[in-house]
């Protein structure tokens, strides 16, 4: 508590420190790409005079206050874009809007004596990592489907689940400790089933960025990490249709300007095709397997003034699932998220920007699953009403200083049961206007500020206050954010971090089913929020005028009030879901090493992560810590794109991850004069995950055939080819293991299964 | 054509894909310490008994009873000074074909009393205690329903009927015993017995799987049904009883109970034993107190 105070005295400090000189003059304006119209996001300006610089924000704006001066030296950059120089003489503050053209001769080793974007070395911020946009494009995936989760599971830190379930893991946590959002609407699912496909359509997507430590005090809710997603604007200037065509699914996205350079659209579809393709070759026997799946992406933004500029955007995606498969796996699903977001930009002046956004979202989970003789019934529903504010001051060049307010109104209505299955009669299903629900309120409010301190030391002071609200229980909280950057060289730096985060929803997962048989609720009397704390500190060093960046992070996590089901939980409809859980604490620590090109005919990156995880529950394992279910220690990622020649581009990835952990009885306790109706043996287990599964690890290959000379109706198209190959060497990994008899020995016998073999993939994109 | 054709193979071969598969897997067995597991339940009138067997590592293939059985332990039951040692003995359950080892006394058990259970064992005692006071029950009536439906799903079941007294915490589980001949059945995977033959017959014994606590309806009318394990026909005779049980038979076949539960059911949390009354055990000595027996005929 005390250091929360002195964190805030710092920050009032901070804040009352700084002073505005009439010697300074502020540059501003807007980054786009020259031949759409887009925003480009975290684009770099720089002033060489100075050496000061600033990046753009979500919005593409940028701020940066300067010394006056008889000629400004400023640079631009981005990654993929050609740098543009200025010099400038300006007497008083100006507006400078940049236009950056791609860079579509990648081949050649474009010689730019600009500097290129170092932000992860010069910024204070830490534990982010901005997805890059072309590996997303290239690296093969399921069905020759571009995925943003999957990529970003390549990068250190982050973990996927088991292969067919939703969710990733960060840092040790589970998958509800991720905030994941498009255009600042939270998607509660953001995984299609299976993992074979992206929730996001990466035509739709402008950028991705994820924050895993360090957090800015902007961001709250979960405790584990932020997945921020930008869609596209959409083409200012002229219209344009880009689509694919692949073996299980397909998408469409035209663009175009509503008014030239005034405002624009861009509307994405995806729609999925298996459940036609697949039903003639499914056995009689599996006729029930079917799988469709689709999403629609939507965004629409006009400048109405020189400082105001409106946008509008929706996203709505379903799965709906069957699956008759092996003797453990048969389960129906339908799940979808719908979101619609309003936002109002609004620049006070050239050094206040502001953004207002309303936010919409509805969100579903529907499972149905039988295993054995038994079937279990889930639903989780989920509304969220948001209004929020958030405001940008750049006094001068040394503060950067955000604030801002969020509400949001939750509704809940999970229910679950779970029964063995009748002999004869109907089973009842679920019905979700019947479901009970339970409401909430969240308000959280914010104080940064990024100072700079000298041209080698800077910090990122913050504090961020999150209320949750309900009819049976209040929580508040004080969230520290610190984060300390110091170079120790132009081209390398040391940063330390620490931030608390509170988190009011709960994902409780199951520790034993196959599928994703987790539930959402929010915080109660009984259910306190989860909270974290974070410290970690890295070295970053970039090579080759930052062409190649490097980075050793570390970090050490706790996590309180974690929730998972008791023993012996069997939910029913009736039962109150809060009164089944037990709560407990968990620690997680782990050293990051990152290597990253970003130019030239090959680029990619090699990660390496060890870590630990491990959780205490007082009602669980007789009291004694264990491993989390997700406690890899090794996990490894190796990616690779290259240019053959303007016509091929190859791409590769392997992945390496060590076994998680699950749970199997050590003994068999005979029990007599029981007279139960079934077997006389019972378990006995020594203690929970004891067992790891092997080691995953998968190759996935991709060609991509580039044809830029095709026609259509006069107008130039530009196509590709991409022929893909996920799990190429067929790695049979395992997806889990259950226990068996064997009928003639009885003897008991492990089974695993595996899920997905060698994936071939054929897809046509185009482009006009 | 070819076109076609190429991409029609491809799409073959990757929905045939989309199905996943299975195969077995050594599990390397960790070290593992064997326990003793114990079960004990006394009740007046009649000799007491002591199971006393020893658990195994998971993965090892079946042993027979015999070989489970501990039998060179040194046990005795002492109440109001007087210590019993019991002994070694068996019987064959005709029903299964198998043999059941035991440790028995001689010594009827008297009610309102109090028992101390000491099994020495490698030079380590297990000890618990066990007070006869619990009070027999009137088993008010006993019905029959088709159809029932509880969490272990829906069966055709035999209905208790019985007020609770008041006064102190009950658990309650029926007892049933009746004949069993060439045509019962027990159990899920319909057991026959190996060793009767022709119109032979046999005396069966069954114990409740559940056992109900009173919390929720103390001083009332309780009315349970079950579905017994051993399979029945129209006019099956069967003597049924309740048995009211102390806390320590609750807890520990409660907890068998949710094991078998989690273990059927894969959506629910595993369940751990623990070691109650008797320390690095696992086991219960407990008393109960049995109503007298109601003649139940199956309607059907």
């Amino acid at each position: 508590m005390r250091a929360k105070f002195k964190i805030l005295f710092v920050l009032i400090l901070a804040c009352t420190g700084f002073t505005v000189s009439a010697q300074k003059i502020t540059i501003s304006g807007y980054v786009k790409d020259a031949d759409t119209g887009e925003s480009l996001i975290g684009a770099t300006i720089y002033n060489t005079n100075h050496k000061v610089g600033a990046i753009t924000n979500n919005y593409g704006f940028y701020t940066l206050s300067l010394q006056k001066a008889d000629t400004l030296g400023m640079v631009f950059s981005y990654i993929g874009y050609l740098p543009q120089t200025k010099k400038i003489a300006v007497s008083k503050d100006v507006v400078l809007n940049i236009n950056l053209l791609t860079s579509n001769n990648s081949l050649d080793e474009v010689v730019v004596n600009a500097k290129r974007n170092d932000n992860n070395v010069r910024e204070a911020q830490m534990g982010v990592i901005d997805v890059p946009l072309r590996q997303l494009k290239t690296l093969p995936a399921i069905g020759g489907e571009n995925d943003i989760l999957k990529v970003i599971q390549l990068l250190p830190g982050v973990q996927s689940g088991k292969e067919g379930t939703t969710g990733f893991h960060v840092r040790g946590g589970n998958t509800d400790q991720n905030l994941v959002q498009l255009d600042e609407a939270t998607i509660y699912n953001p995984n299609h089933l299976f993992g074979l496909f992206s929730t996001f359509n990466t035509n739709a997507i402008n950028n991705v960025k994820l924050i895993k430590g360090g957090f800015p005090a902007e961001y709250g809710g979960r405790l584990s990490s932020i997945l921020e997603i930008t869609m596209k604007e959409g083409n200012k200037n002229n219209f344009a249709v880009s689509g694919g065509i692949g073996l299980l699914s397909s998408n469409l996205t035209l663009e175009g300007p509503i008014k030239k350079e005034k405002g624009s659209f861009i509307i994405s579809g995806r729609r999925s095709y298996f459940d036609i393709l697949a039903k003639p070759f499914i056995p009689k026997n599996k006729n029930n397997t079917n799988y469709y799946l689709y999403d629609l992406n939507a965004k629409f933004n006009y400048t109405l003034t020189d400082k105001d500029r409106v946008y509008l955007s929706f996203f709505t995606g379903l799965d709906d699932a069957k699956y008759t498969g092996a003797s453990s796996l048969n389960y129906g699903i339908n799940f979808g998220n719908k979101t619609a977001t309003f936002r109002w930009n609004h620049l006070f002046s050239n050094k206040i920007f502001s953004n207002t956004s309303l936010i919409y979202n509805d969100y579903h989970n529907s499972l149905t699953t039988a295993q054995g003789n038994y079937i279990a019934q889930q639903y989780s529903g989920i509304r969220d009403l948001n209004a929020k504010t958030d405001w940008e001051i750049h006094p001068n060049s040394k503060h950067s200083i955000k604030i801002g307010a969020n509400y949001s109104y939750n509704t809940f209505f999970p229910a679950t049961t779970a029964n063995k299955i009748p002999k004869k009669g109907t089973i009842a299903t679920l019905k979700p206007d019947s479901i009970p629900r339970k409401y909430s309120s969240q308000l959280a409010f914010y104080l940064s500020d990024e100072i700079q301190f000298n041209e080698f030391l800077s910090a990122t002071i913050g504090v961020r206050v999150p209320v949750f609200l309900s009819s049976k229980a209040n929580y508040s909280a004080i969230e520290p954010r610190a984060t300390l950057k110091a170079s120790t060289s132009p081209t390398s730096s040391i940063k330390a971090s620490y931030t608390e985060m509170n988190q009011f929803l709960h994902l409780v997962p199951s520790s034993t089913a196959s599928l994703p048989t987790d539930i959402w609720i929010s915080s109660s009397k009984v259910v306190k929020p989860e909270v974290s704390r974070q410290y970690s500190l890295g070295w970053f060093k970039n090579f080759d005028n930052n062409a190649i960046e490097t980075s050793v992070e570390a970090y050490y996590k706790t996590m309180s009030n974690q929730v998972l089901f008791k023993e012996g939980t069997l939910p029913t409809v009736d039962t109150d879901i809060d009164q089944q859980l037990t709560f407990g604490k968990g620690e997680s620590y782990g050293l990051e090493f990152f290597a990253k090109k970003n130019f030239g005919r090959l680029t990619g990156w090699l990660s390496y992560t060890l870590s630990w995880t491990n959780q205490t529950f007082k009602d669980l394992n007789y009291g004694k810590t264990f491993p989390f279910a997700y406690d890899k220690r090794h996990n490894i990622s190796v990616v690779a794109t290259y240019d053959l020649n303007k016509k091929w581009t190859v791409a590769a990835d392997w992945v390496f991850t060590s076994g998680g952990a699950f749970t199997l009885p050590q003994g068999k306790v005979p029990v007599f004069e029981g007279g139960t109706l079934y077997d006389i043996f019972y378990n006995d287990y020594t203690q929970r995950n004891n067992f790891r599964y092997r080691s995953y690890h998968r190759l996935d290959l991709s060609f991509i055939h580039h044809n830029r000379e095709l026609t259509w109706f006069g107008k130039k198209v530009e196509s590709e080819w991409v022929f893909g190959l996920y799990n190429a060497y067929s790695r049979m990994n395992p997806y889990f293991v259950y226990l068996t008899v064997d009928p003639l020995t009885k003897k008991p016998m492990a089974k695993e299964v595996s899920l997905l073999p060698v994936l071939p993939s054929v897809s046509w994109n185009f482009k006009f | 054509m070819k076109r076609i054709t190429q991409i029609l193979f491809v799409s073959v071969i990757s929905l045939l894909a989309m199905v996943s598969c299975e195969k077995e897997i050594i599990i390397k067995q960790q070290p593992y310490t064997s326990k003793l597991s114990i079960q004990c339940l006394i009740t007046p009138g009649s000799i007491p008994k002591l199971f006393l067997n020893r658990t195994l590592p998971f993965m090892n293939p079946p042993v027979s009873n015999r070989e489970m059985f501990v039998p060179d332990a040194n046990v005795t039951l002492e109440t109001s000074g007087t210590t019993e040692k019991l002994v070694t003995d068996s019987v064959f359950q005709i029903f299964f074909g198998t043999y059941s080892y035991f440790y028995r006394g001689a010594t009827p058990i008297e009610a309102n009393k109090n028992y101390t259970l000491t099994i020495n064992y490698k030079g380590v005692d297990y000890s618990a205690t066990a007070s006869t006071i619990q009070q027999v029950v009137k088993l008010d009536s006993v019905t029959y329903v088709q159809n029932f439906k509880d969490i272990y799903g829906e069966h055709e079941g035999v209905v208790f009927h019985l007020k609770d007294d008041p006064a102190v915490s009950n658990y309650y589980r029926y007892e049933m015993h009746r004949s069993a001949d060439t045509a019962t059945y027990w159990g899920e995977n319909k057991f026959k017995s190996p060793i009767l033959k022709n119109n032979e017959t046999t005396r069966v014994t069954e114990i409740g799987r559940t056992i109900f606590s009173d919390t929720s309806f103390s001083g009332s009318i309780f009315t349970f049904a079950i579905e017994p394990v051993f399979k029945h026909k129209q006019g099956d005779e069967t003597y049924v009883m309740i048995q009211n049980c102390d806390k320590n038979i609750f807890e520990f076949y409660d907890e068998l109970d949710k094991q078998m539960l989690a273990l059927k059911n894969p959506f629910v949390e595993p369940v751990f034993l623990v070691s109650r009354q008797f320390k690095d055990a696992y086991g219960v000595f407990g008393s109960y107190a049995v109503s007298d027996s109601v003649l139940f005929v199956y309607p059907e």
